[in-house]
C-alpha cells in the first residue's frame, strides 16, 4: 500500500504535487509547520537562558563575596566600548526585526538590505570584542597560566599570594561570560548570512518566513543577554 | 505563487491559508522601542555614575529588565505570538529564579552555620577561614555522654 502511495503522489522536486515548495511532507499544512518550528525555537531559546544562568549565577557569587574585588577589577573594562557595543547590538536587533517585517510584506529588496546592516553591526560588535579583548590580554588579564600574577618556578606554576578572592576571578568570569555571548554573535553572523543567500534566492515570502522569523529570535536573544551583561561587567558600582 | 493550501487542522481549528493569520508590526512601533531602548541605555550609563550606592545595582537591574521586556515583547513578538511561547519563555524564568534563590539561600545562611561553630565570617574559598572544631560539642559528648539541645528560655 505504501509503494503505491509512493510512486503515485511521492515524486517530489517535479512541482506538480498540490502542496507549496517549502511545506516539508509530514506536515499537514505551513500553520502547523510554522507552529511546530518556532516552539522548537524557543524550547531552544529557554536551554539558551538556563545556560547562561549558571555563568550569571557565578557572576553573583563572586560579587557577594568579594564586592570590594569586583569594584576595583571592574575598572580595567572600558565602559565606553561597552557602551558603543550596547549601542550597535541594540542596532542589529532594531534592523532584524525590520527583516523580518520586509519580508512579511513581500519586500525582498528591503530585507536584504536589512540582513546586511545587521551582519555588519554584527562584525562591528566582534571588531570592538577584540580591541577590548587584545588589550585585556596584552595587560595579563586572561585567566590561568596566562594571568600576570603568576609565577613560575622550576616550570612549576604557583599563583601568587592574593589569588583567591583576586581580580582572576572576576575576569575569568568576564571572559567566559562575553566569550560565550561573542561565540554566539559569530553563529548568528553565519546564520545571518545563510539566511541573505536564501532571501536572494527567493526563498522566502509573506507565506514562508519561518527561518528569517528563528534566526531573528536567537539574535534578539544575544542582544537580550548582552543588556544584562553591559551594566553588571562594565558599570558595577 | 499564492497556495492555498488548508488541508489538516491547526490546534483544533481547520487551516488557513498561509498568508493569514500573521501579525505584522507597523514601522512605528519599531523605531520607538528602538528609542526607549537607547534611552534606557543612556540611563543605565547615567545611573552607574550617579553614586547610588548599593541602590546601583538594584536599579541597574530594574533598568535592564524593562529594556529586556521591549527587546522580547516587541522584537522577539513574544506580545503578540502564540500563547505557548509565552509559557515557555516565563517558566524558563522561573527556573531561573529557583537557581538563583537555592543557592543564594545556601551561601547567605553560611555565616549563620559557622557563627555556631565561633567563627564570625566564612568564605568560600580555601584559604579564608576554616571553621574551627567544635569545641563546645566536644566538650558535651566527654561529659554527658550525649549532646543536650539548648535549654529554651524561661524554662525552669
Amino acid at each position: 500500500m505504501s509503494t503505491t502511495v509512493e510512486s503515485q503522489s511521492h515524486a517530489h522536486g517535479d512541482g506538480h504535487h498540490d502542496h507549496p515548495e517549502y511545506l516539508q511532507h509530514h506536515f499537514d499544512n505551513p500553520a502547523q509547520q510554522e507552529s511546530a518550528a518556532k516552539l522548537g525555537m524557543w524550547v531552544f531559546l529557554a536551554t539558551e537562558i538556563l545556560m547562561f544562568s549558571g555563568l550569571f549565577l557565578a557572576y553573583f557569587i563572586v560579587r557577594s563575596q568579594y564586592p570590594e574585588m569586583v569594584l576595583s577589577a571592574h575598572e580595567q573594562l572600558d565602559w565606553k566600548l561597552g557602551s558603543v557595543n550596547t549601542v550597535v547590538l541594540i542596532f542589529s536587533s532594531l534592523t532584524m526585526a525590520l527583516a523580518v517585517r520586509a519580508v512579511q510584506l513581500n519586500n525582498r529588496k528591503q530585507a536584504s538590505l536589512m540582513l546586511i546592516i545587521t551582519i555588519l553591526c554584527a562584525c562591528a560588535f566582534m571588531v570592538i570584542k577584540y580591541i577590548e579583548y587584545s588589550s585585556k590580554i596584552e595587560h595579563g588579564l586572561l585567566p590561568g597560566i596566562a594571568y600576570a600574577e603568576h609565577t613560575i618556578v622550576e616550570g612549576t606554576h604557583y599563583a601568587q599570594e592574593g589569588w583567591w578572592g583576586g581580580p582572576q576571578l572576576f575576569f575569568g568570569i568576564y571572559f567566559m561570560m562575553t566569550g560565550l555571548h561573542g561565540l554566539h554573535v559569530v553563529i548568528g553572523i553565519g546564520l545571518l548570512v545563510w539566511l541573505l543567500v536564501k532571501n536572494n534566492r527567493g526563498r522566502f515570502s509573506s507565506e514562508y518566513f519561518t527561518p528569517v522569523e528563528n534566526v531573528g529570535l536567537y539574535w534578539h536573544l544575544v542582544d537580550l543577554i548582552w543588556i544584562f551583561l553591559f551594566p553588571l561587567l562594565y558599570l558595577v558600582k | 505563487m499564492s497556495h492555498e493550501y488548508v488541508k489538516g487542522y491547526v490546534k483544533g481549528q481547520p487551516a488557513k491559508p498561509a498568508h493569514e493569520g500573521h501579525h505584522v508590526m507597523p514601522l512605528k512601533t519599531y523605531l520607538a522601542v528602538f528609542g526607549a531602548l537607547m534611552v534606557l541605555t543612556v540611563v543605565t550609563v547615567l545611573v552607574s555614575q550617579a553614586g547610588l550606592g548599593s541602590a546601583s545595582l538594584a536599579v541597574a537591574m530594574l533598568v535592564a529588565l524593562i529594556k529586556a521586556g521591549f527587546v522580547v515583547g516587541y522584537f522577539m513578538h513574544l506580545k503578540y505570538d502564540v500563547r505557548f511561547y509565552s509559557f515557555v519563555f516565563f517558566s524558563t524564568i522561573l527556573f531561573v529564579g529557583i537557581f538563583f534563590l537555592m543557592t543564594f539561600a545556601d551561601i547567605n545562611t553560611r555565616d549563620a552555620m559557622s557563627a555556631e561553630w565561633g567563627n564570625k565570617r566564612m568564605k568560600l574559598d580555601a584559604q579564608a577561614n576554616v571553621p574551627p572544631k567544635p569545641k563546645k560539642i566536644e566538650a558535651r559528648s566527654s561529659g554527658a555522654g550525649e549532646i543536650k539541645a539548648p535549654e529554651p528560655a524561661g524554662a525552669k
